[in-house]
C-alpha cells in the first residue's frame, strides 16, 4: 500500500499536468470592454495607418514596365530552382539582361 | 448559421458549434446527428460533423463530409470556413487561407472567419495580409482588447513603430485598469512592450522617459532595470548607466551581460584608451570581487582579459582560482577553463602549474603554499587526498584537450586506480579512447560509468551514444528504453514521442555506417518532422499570449521560430540526410541492399560499372513511378492516418522502406533539404560543400559555382573552399567535354564570375601552396591542401608530393582523418588511399574502426 500511494499522486499530478496543458488551447470568449468609448478612440488611429508607400509603389511599376524574355525567365528557373514569380524579378530587377541576372544570382 | 433551418433545429446547430468550440466532440456529433435525421441533406451540419469527426482523428471521413456539406451549400460561409479548419488542421495553410478567402467574400464582416485568417497570416508571416486583416477586425470589434493589441503587434512586425506606439497608447488611455494583481501584471507587461517598441525605433531618449513614467507600475524588475542600462549606454550616459549596472550587479553577480555592461560605462565615462581598457576591467572586477568574495565571476573574467605582459599576475590568479574548484572537487574546472586555450602560452601556464601541483602533493602531501595575497582566501596546509585525484583527472583532461592522448590516458589510469569511485573519471576515459579512435573500449568505458549510477539518465545517454558510435544499435536501444516513460508506446516511438533528436542523429549515422539507408533516413526524418512540428507549436501562442499580454515573450517567440531551423540538430541531420542520398545516387544498388548485385558491379571496369548503374537507376526510377501511381489509386488516405490509426509515425513502415522507395529522385529531394540549409545555415562552410556535390551531379554549374562564391566568402582558407575552387576548376571550367551542352549564357557566367577571380593569375597549384605555406599552424587546412594538391596532380612526381603533405598527420584529429578517408577514397588511386590509411593507423594505433 506505502509503494502505491506516492505512484497515484504521480498518476494524478500527470492528469493534471496533462488537462491544463489541454486547456491552453481552449476556446476562451473574448471580453467585450467599454465598446462605445472605445469605438470613439479608434477614428485616430485607422485613418493615420493606413499610409502608402508611394516610393514602393512607384518601383513595382518601373519593374513591371521592363520587357522581359520568357525564355529567359525559364533559364533562371531551370538552372537555379527558383519559382516564376522570383525568376521575373530578378530579371526584371537586371533591366531583362539575362547574363546580368544569372550574375547576381552565382554571388 | 444554420439560418436554413427551422428554429428547433437552429437552436441545435448553435448548441453544436458550441460543443465542438468545448471539446465535448461526443456530445457534438450526437446533436449533429440529430439535425441531420431530419434534414440529411443540410450543408453547415454535415461540414460540422466532419470537422468534430476530424477531430477524433476521423481523417478520411471528415474530409468526405465536408466536401460532402460544402457541396450542398456552396453558398455557406460556414461550409468554406469548416473547409479551410480541415486544411488548416492539416496544416495546409495555403489552402486554408484560399478557402477562409472564399468565406469571407460570402460574409466579409465575419469576426471568427477574420481571426482564423488573421492566425494563419501571422503564422505564415503574411504581414501584409495580418495587418489589413487585423484592421478590419479592429474596427469591427474595437471593444475587445486583444484586438488592439494585436494591429499594434502587426504595426510592430511591419516596422511602423510609431503606429504601434500610438494604437498602444490609444488603448491604454481609454482602458479602466482592474487592479488585481492580474490586471497589474498585464498593464506593466504591456507597458515594457511598449518600451521595447521605443529601443528597437532606436528613440533611447523617448524609452528613457517612458520608463521613468512607468517606474512604479512594472512589475518584471530586471527587465526593467536591463532595458534601462541598455538606453542609457546606447545615449553614452555612462554615470547614469554605471549606476544601473552596478545595480544589476547587486542582482545577480555571475551574469557576465551585466559585467560587460558595467565596464563598458566606466571605460567611455574615463574614456580609457584601447590598450589600458583590459587592465582597467581587471581593476574593476578586483573592486567587485574584493566586496563579494564568494562570486566567481568576477575572479574569472581577469584571466581571459591578462595577456601575456602579465603572465606572472595570469599565474598567481589562475592558481587561486583553480584551488577553489580542487578542494571542493568541482569536477566542470576543465570545462570552466576551455576559453584560456586559444592562448598559446596560458595553455603552457596551465600545464605547468597543475605539474607543479602534483609534484607538491607527491613530495609534501599538500599543494604548494601560497604568499599572502588578496587573491587567494585559501589557507595552506595538509590537502585532503581527494585533491591529488583531482589534479590527476584535469591534467587528463588537459592532455586530451591539446591532443596528447598517451599523456592524457596515462593521466586517467593513474587516477581510476587512485580512486575508482568516481564516476566522472571514467566518462572522461571514455572521452579519451573515443578521441584514440577505440570506439570499442570508449564504450565498455562508458557503461562501466553507466552502471555505476543506474538511475542518472545522463550517463546513460552518454552510454548509448558511445555505443551508437561504434554501431552497437540493439544495446543501445536497450539502454535508452530504460529511461523512457512506461506510457502506451515503448522503444523508438516513445523517443519520437519525446522528440529525442540525439538519438535520432546518432542512430540514423549509424545506420548509415550500417548501410542500411532505409533505417537512416526514417530516423533523419524523424528529426525533420520534429521542426514541421515546433513550426506548427506556435499556433497555439498567437492567441495565447494576445490573450494574456505576455507580448515581449510573444514576440521572442517569432523571432526564435523564425530561425529554428538552423539549430544543431536540423542541420546536422539535413547534412547526413543529404549524404546520404548522394551516396545512394552514385550506388543505386545500395537501395535494394542486394550485396550480389554490388559484388557483380566491384568486378567491373570504372565505365561498365557507370553503365549498369544508370541502367539500374532508370529500372528503379520506373518501379517508383508505378508505385507512385499505385498509391495515388489508393487516396490520398494514406498519409493523413497519422497518429489516428493508434500506430505512431515511427511503427508504420519501422524500417523506412516505404520512405525510400517513395524518393524517386534522389538528387531532387537533396536539394529540396539543400534550400532549407542555405536559408538556415549559410554560416556553414559544409553547407555549401554539399550544396556543391549536388549541383555537380545533377549539371548545374551554376549553382556549383555559387557554392564555391559562397565558400570562399564563409572560410576563404579552408580546406572545404580550397578543395572546391580546385574542383570547379578541373570539373566545370577546364572539362569542355563535359559542359558542352551548356547554355552559352550559363558559360559566360561561369567564364567570368569563376574561379579566376579568387585564384587570379596564380597557377592553381601555386593558389594551393599559397595558403598552405600561410596556414602552416592549422593541420586541417594543410591536409586539405594537400588533398587539392592530389587532384590537380598531373604526373607521378606530384602525386607523390601531394601524397608527403597528406600522410604528416601532426595535429590532426581521429576525426579529421576519418573524414579524410572518406573524401580521398572518392578520387584518390586505390593505393594512395591505402597508405594515407596506414599513416593514420600509425599515428592511432589503438583505432577500432574501419576507416
Amino acid at each position: 500500500m506505502e509503494d502505491e500511494a506516492p505512484e497515484k499522486d504521480k498518476d494524478r499530478e500527470t492528469a493534471k499536468s496533462n488537462k491544463d496543458l489541454g486547456k491552453v488551447t481552449d476556446f476562451v470568449a473574448e471580453r467585450e470592454v467599454d465598446a462605445e468609448k472605445f469605438r470613439h478612440a479608434i477614428t485616430g488611429i485607422l485613418d493615420s495607418s493606413s499610409k502608402d508607400n508611394a516610393e514602393k509603389v512607384k518601383r513595382e511599376k518601373e519593374l513591371a514596365a521592363v520587357k522581359i524574355n520568357s525564355e529567359d525567365v525559364e533559364v533562371i528557373m531551370k538552372e537555379f530552382d527558383m519559382d516564376r514569380a522570383s525568376s521575373e524579378r530578378c530579371l526584371r530587377e537586371q533591366s531583362g539582361n539575362l547574363v546580368d541576372a544569372l550574375r547576381t544570382l552565382v554571388e | 448559421m444554420g439560418s436554413s433551418l427551422p428554429s428547433k433545429e437552429q437552436s441545435q446547430f448553435r448548441q453544436l458549434v458550441k460543443f465542438y468550440e468545448t471539446k465535448q466532440h461526443k456530445k457534438a456529433q450526437k446533436t449533429a446527428d440529430g439535425i441531420l435525421k431530419k434534414f440529411p441533406n443540410h450543408g453547415e451540419t454535415l461540414a460540422m460533423k466532419g470537422l468534430v469527426l476530424n477531430s477524433v482523428n476521423k481523417k478520411e471521413e471528415a474530409y468526405e463530409l465536408v466536401k460532402l456539406g460544402l457541396k450542398n451549400d456552396l453558398k455557406s460561409h460556414v461550409c468554406w470556413h469548416v473547409y479551410g479548419l480541415l486544411y488548416r488542421s492539416d496544416r495546409l495553410y495555403v489552402d486554408a487561407s484560399r478557402a477562409y478567402l472564399q468565406a469571407l467574400r460570402i460574409d466579409p464582416e465575419n469576426v471568427q472567419i477574420l481571426r482564423d485568417l488573421a492566425l494563419l497570416q501571422i503564422q505564415t508571416r503574411h504581414f501584409e495580409g495580418f495587418i489589413s486583416t487585423r484592421r478590419t477586425l479592429l474596427t469591427l470589434k474595437p471593444g475587445q482588447k486583444n484586438n488592439w493589441i494585436a494591429f499594434a503587434l502587426a504595426n510592430h512586425v511591419l516596422k511602423n513603430y510609431a503606429e504601434a506606439v500610438k494604437i498602444i497608447d490609444t488603448y491604454s488611455a481609454t482602458i479602466v485598469p482592474g487592479d488585481d494583481r492580474e490586471s497589474v501584471y498585464e498593464r506593466g507587461e504591456l507597458q515594457l512592450y511598449k518600451n521595447s517598441i521605443l529601443e528597437e525605433n532606436g528613440d533611447h531618449d523617448a524609452a528613457l522617459k517612458h520608463l521613468e513614467r512607468i517606474k512604479d507600475i512594472v512589475v518584471d524588475r530586471s527587465a526593467f532595470l536591463e532595458a534601462q542600462a541598455r538606453n542609457l549606454l546606447a545615449l553614452e550616459r555612462n554615470k547614469e548607466a554605471e549606476e544601473i549596472a552596478l545595480e544589476l550587479l547587486e542582482r545577480n553577480m555571475e551574469n557576465s551581460v551585466y559585467h560587460e555592461q558595467y565596464h563598458q560605462a566606466v571605460l567611455s565615462d574615463e574614456n580609457v584608451a584601447e590598450e589600458h581598457q583590459p587592465r582597467r576591467k581587471i581593476e574593476l572586477c578586483d573592486e567587485l570581487s574584493k566586496s563579494n568574495p564568494k562570486m566567481l565571476l568576477p575572479k574569472r573574467m581577469p584571466l581571459d582579459l591578462l595577456d601575456q605582459g602579465s603572465k606572472e599576475d595570469f599565474v598567481k590568479r589562475l592558481d587561486s582560482y583553480v584551488r577553489w574548484f580542487l578542494e571542493r572537487g568541482v569536477p566542470a574546472l576543465s570545462v570552466d577553463l576551455k576559453s584560456l586555450y586559444r592562448a598559446e602560452w596560458k595553455v603552457l601556464a596551465i600545464e605547468k602549474l597543475f605539474t607543479g601541483f602534483e609534484n607538491s602533493l607527491k613530495e609534501s602531501g599538500a599543494l604548494p603554499a601560497v604568499d599572502n595575497d588578496t587573491h587567494s582566501p585559501v589557507k595552506s596546509g595538509n590537502s585532503s587526498p581527494a585533491v591529488v585525484f583531482w589534479v590527476m583527472l584535469f591534467l587528463a583532461q588537459h592532455y586530451d584537450r591539446i591532443g596528447d592522448l598517451d599523456g592524457a590516458l596515462k593521466y586517467i589510469n593513474r587516477a581510476i586506480e587512485h580512486t575508482p569511485t568516481v564516476i566522472e573519471a571514467f566518462q572522461v576515459k571514455a572521452k579519451i579512447l573515443k578521441h584514440c579512435g577505440n570506439l570499442t573500449e570508449a564504450a565498455e568505458c562508458a557503461d562501466a560509468a553507466r552502471k555505476m549510477d543506474l538511475a542518472d539518465r545522463y550517463l546513460n545517454t552518454k552510454c548509448t551514444k558511445y555505443n551508437l558510435r561504434c554501431n552497437k544499435v540493439e544495446e543501445a536501444e536497450a539502454n535508452v528504453a530504460l529511461f523512457t516513460r512506461d506510457g502506451e508506446t515503448r522503444g523508438v516511438q516513445a523517443l519520437y514521442d519525446m522528440q529525442c533528436m540525439w538519438f535520432e542523429c546518432e542512430i540514423g549515422d549509424a545506420y548509415i555506417r550500417m548501410k542500411k539507408p532505409g533505417l537512416a533516413l526514417k530516423n533523419l526524418k524523424a528529426v525533420e518532422r520534429h521542426f514541421d512540428d515546433f513550426i506548427e507549436d506556435q499556433f497555439d501562442f498567437h492567441t495565447y499570449c494576445l490573450r494574456k499580454e505576455t507580448m515581449r515573450s510573444y514576440v521572442n517567440l517569432l523571432l526564435v521560430e523564425d530561425e529554428i531551423r538552423s539549430s544543431k540538430y536540423f542541420t546536422r541531420a539535413a547534412k547526413a540526410a543529404i549524404r546520404l542520398h548522394i551516396d545512394l545516387h552514385d550506388n543505386p544498388q545500395q537501395k535494394d541492399g542486394s550485396a550480389e548485385q554490388a559484388a557483380a558491379l566491384a568486378n567491373l571496369s570504372v565505365a561498365e560499372r557507370k553503365k549498369a548503374q544508370s541502367k539500374l537507376r532508370k529500372s528503379q526510377a520506373k518501379k517508383a513511378a508505378a508505385e507512385e501511381l499505385k498509391k495515388k489509386d489508393n487516396g490520398k488516405a494514406d498519409g493523413k492516418k497519422g497518429k489516428g490509426g493508434g500506430d505512431g509515425w515511427m511503427e508504420t513502415d519501422p524500417d523506412g522502406s516505404e520512405l525510400l522507395k517513395g524518393i524517386k529522385d534522389h538528387m531532387v529531394e537533396a536539394a529540396r533539404l539543400l534550400r532549407e540549409l542555405e536559408k538556415y545555415a549559410p554560416r556553414d562552410v559544409e553547407t555549401h560543400e554539399l550544396a556543391f556535390e549536388v549541383a555537380i551531379r545533377r549539371n548545374k554549374y551554376l549553382q556549383a559555382l555559387r557554392a564555391v562564391n559562397r565558400a570562399a566568402a564563409v572560410q576563404p582558407r579552408s580546406s572545404a573552399s580550397v578543395n572546391l575552387v580546385v574542383r570547379l576548376r578541373l570539373d566545370v571550367e577546364d572539362n569542355e567535354e563535359k559542359t558542352s551542352s551548356a547554355l552559352p549564357e550559363v558559360l559566360e557566367v561561369v567564364s567570368t564570375c569563376g574561379t579566376h577571380k579568387i585564384v587570379g593569375d596564380r597557377s592553381l597549384s601555386g593558389y594551393v601552396n599559397e595558403i598552405m605555406t600561410d596556414s602552416a599552424q592549422s593541420s586541417d587546412t594543410r591536409l586539405g591542401c594537400g588533398m587539392a594538391l592530389l587532384r590537380i596532380a598531373g604526373n607521378e612526381n606530384e602525386r607523390s608530393r601531394a601524397m608527403e603533405v597528406l600522410q604528416d598527420l601532426s595535429g590532426a584529429s581521429f576525426k579529421t582523418c576519418r573524414q579524410l578517408a572518406s573524401s580521398l577514397s572518392s578520387f584518390a588511386k586505390t593505393e594512395e588511399v591505402e597508405s594515407f590509411k596506414e599513416a593514420v593507423k600509425e599515428k592511432y594505433p589503438q583505432c577500432t574502426v574501419p576507416l
